[in-house]
């Protein structure tokens, strides 16, 4: 065989797909309107932050962007991983899947480029917030810092179980409506069952009724089992580490990371079993 | 017919209703005679008193320092309201006797007979510095501190006889000065005695729990033989290093409700032109998981959750004040509340005048209203001190309509790029069908 004509190995394949991929997200409305719609939610936030001064006159806390950044972050984070849930399920529906694989392309380099794609994407949106921030300052002139700004830097790594979360699903779905019921029932399902032990965790045991306390048991039962394998479980530790006004430790970034990685290759075998056809 | 059915009804009733709980007229829960750990525990300030139910099977103190616990057979009860299991002392408290066995590891760390115990408390018992003291000191010196109360309710009785003699000698003078009778001159009582702060706990039995940080397991022997219902893990924590100086954030318009700033990451942000004061404190900090099990044995704790304990105001009276480069220093001062005459709400605080009982001894920050002011901070200097630092950042209006241009401007950019696009490609496509 000609050297010119030898196919590219996996990594070679993978960053072909990633640049194609990538470039279809630049081009698309979507990661405009996503990058306004984040820095809208800070403006909005900015707001109600400077309203408080109108009856305050002193306020005390560490960090007055914690809540914001847990929110444009789980805010990304929806958004993206809607976005991976409709990739793979839409080129299967499309029949693009089928010219992709006889190409040929491993489902491991398809899976992988998408996710790096959305993943850069995710990076490039955070960009822009941290940006405005910074330029807009939003909570009143020269109240945000570099530092300030840098605050969610940690944050991200929670939000990529989401992202992998719609890769998988995207893998083992037929069609685009098929994968984006699945995602949304899924994630609305983990963050409520997270919201609401959170709820009940935090309050004191003498003020749940006993269904509650009932509930509660029950809900840290059930967390002990899928609490390490849930991805709603890594933005709750979001949530967990505001609550103890404590930044987010390495060993919940670590677990989170694991869970990608660990839904990553759970989404490259699914697709595998679930082959071309829609 | 109707009578059958009537009848069929009546045996399909009839165990519905005998199966129907009758309404509870009172909840008194169902109360065991159990085997409890009752503790003076030492929190890492003062002592505080505490139980450990049957239910626990580990008790946590603080390493390093004495604690005393007594083994006792009491009534215990689950009291649903609260969750949480109590004790009925008052019915039952029978302390069981024995040797107290201390193991690490298997091997034997410590064997002790019950012994009495008293607290002695130098200052007060809200001031710290609590001291266990053991048998013949701890008798000798409740025997000498009642001797003491005694003494000093005598004295004050005397005292304030003396001063009721005092007053009816003014008043017999003056009757007599409105009769002609010339000036007399009264000699002035003695003062009142003041009282000491001193306390002397009554002696107790107990066993002294003093362990180096770790893992231990204890029982109650009695006979060679261990009590059933005494076997506990008990665990030290190492809660050294934990003082640390807090502050408290009062605002000018809400001084009844301070913000608490406990550590150095809690900055405090102002208004321009507002003013504030600020109150020191000495505190312990802990992490949740260390301090509730040793002074609330059945809270839960978060693992990882930091807890600020407050002791007591600070004798701290300098700070340094700086916005930007320009350092000032802060002083300590008593200030009074007056509040606004008339039936409206309002106060303001002022330096406190001779002879006034001051309402907050604080410092006073002026934040400045110059925009160009930003940042500031305030810091406490000195070889020794606990460290201190907090930094107040000045939260002057922003640029709403530039903020609301910026938060649009991708999507704008992004509309105007594909218009252009759009426009480039339109004439490119006229171009070539004007070429055709």
């Amino acid at each position: 065989m000609r050297p010119d004509l030898r196919p590219p190995a996996f990594a070679g394949i993978t960053l072909i797909l990633f640049r194609r991929e990538f470039m279809a997200r630049l081009l698309s409305p979507w990661l405009y309107t996503v990058a306004s719609a984040a820095c809208l939610v800070a403006w909005l936030y900015g707001g109600g932050f400077l309203q408080t001064f109108e009856t305050e006159s002193v306020l005390v806390t560490t960090d007055p962007l914690l809540v914001l950044n847990i929110v444009i972050v789980v805010f990304l984070a929806v958004i993206l991983g809607l976005r991976l849930a409709s990739s793979i399920a839409g080129e299967r529906e499309h029949r693009t899947l089928e010219v992709l694989i006889v190409g040929p392309v491993p489902y491991g380099a398809i899976v992988m480029s998408k996710f790096a794609a959305e993943v850069c994407i995710f990076a490039l949106l955070m960009g822009v917030y941290f940006a405005y921030l910074l330029v807009a300052q939003p909570l009143g002139a020269g109240v945000i810092g570099m530092d300030d700004a840098l605050g969610a830097g940690r944050m991200p790594a929670s939000a990529l179980p989401v992202l992998a979360l719609g890769l998988l699903v995207s893998a083992w779905a037929r069609s685009v409506l098929m994968a984006v019921v699945i995602y949304l029932s899924v994630v609305v399902l983990l963050v409520a069952v997270e919201v609401v032990s959170f709820i009940l965790n935090s309050r004191p045991p003498d003020q749940l009724t006993l269904a509650e306390a009932y509930i509660r048991n029950g809900l840290n039962g059930l967390d002990t089992v899928i609490g390490p394998i849930s991805a709603g479980a890594r933005l709750t530790d979001l949530v967990e580490a505001m609550a103890a006004q404590a930044p987010l430790s390495l060993t919940a970034i670590a677990s989170a990371l694991a869970l990608t990685a660990a839904t990553l290759v759970a989404a490259t075998w699914v697709a595998r079993l679930r082959g071309t056809f829609a | 017919m109707i009578r059958r059915c009537l009848w069929g009804l009546r045996l399909l009733l009839a165990p519905l209703l005998l199966a129907c709980p009758l309404p509870a007229i009172a909840l008194e829960p169902e109360q065991r005679e159990v085997i409890v750990i009752s503790a003076r525990v030492w929190d890492g300030y003062q002592y505080q008193e505490t139980f450990i139910p049957s239910t626990r099977d580990e008790m946590t103190v603080v390493a390093g320092h004495p604690s005393v616990i007594t083994f006792v057979r009491t009534l215990e009860y689950y009291w649903p309201l609260s969750r949480q299991v109590y004790v009925d002392f008052q019915r039952q408290r029978d302390v069981i006797e024995g040797t107290l066995v201390v193991r690490q590891n298997g091997a034997e760390v410590s064997r002790q007979a019950l012994g009495v115990f008293s607290i002695l408390y130098p200052d007060g018992a809200i001031n710290g510095n609590g001291q266990i003291l053991w048998n013949d000191d701890a008798r000798a010196a409740h025997a000498e501190y009642r001797e003491q109360e005694a003494a000093f309710a005598r004295d004050f009785t005397a005292a304030q006889r003396a001063h009721s003699a005092y007053e009816q000698e003014l008043l017999r003078a003056g009757a007599a000065r409105e009769d002609g009778a010339p000036p007399a001159a009264i000699a002035p009582p003695p003062p009142l005695p003041t009282p000491s702060l001193r306390l002397v706990t009554a002696p107790q039995p107990g066993f002294e729990l003093a362990l180096a940080p770790g893992d231990y397991t204890m029982a109650l022997e009695n006979g060679g033989a261990t009590v059933p219902g005494t076997e506990r893990r008990v665990r030290a924590v190492d809660l050294l290093g934990t003082e640390a100086l807090v502050a408290d954030v009062v605002p000018a318009e809400r001084w009844t409700r301070p913000l608490a700033s406990n550590a150095s990451t809690a900055r405090i942000y102002a208004r321009p032109a507002s003013v504030f004061y600020l109150t020191l404190m000495d505190a312990n900090q802990f992490t949740e998981t260390d301090y509730l099990p040793v002074v609330s044995p059945q809270a839960d704790s978060v693992a990882g959750r930091k807890l600020w304990v407050r002791r007591k105001p600070s004798g701290e009276t300098d700070l340094t004040l700086a916005w930007g480069d320009a350092p000032q220093p802060l002083v300590r001062s008593p200030l009074k509340v007056d509040q606004t005459r008339g039936t409206s709400f309002g106060y303001t605080v002022r330096a406190t005048r001779e002879g006034e009982t001051a309402d907050l001894d604080a410092f006073t920050v002026a934040v400045p209203s110059d925009p160009g002011a930003t940042r500031g901070t305030v810091t406490l200097d000195g070889d020794g001190a606990l460290p201190f630092e907090r930094e107040i950042v000045v939260v002057h209006p922003r640029q709403a309509s530039l903020g609301l241009g910026l938060a649009l401007l991708p999507l704008a950019g992004f509309l105007a790029f594909a218009a252009w696009r759009h426009r480039i490609q339109s004439r490119t496509a006229h171009s070539s069908v004007t070429a055709d």
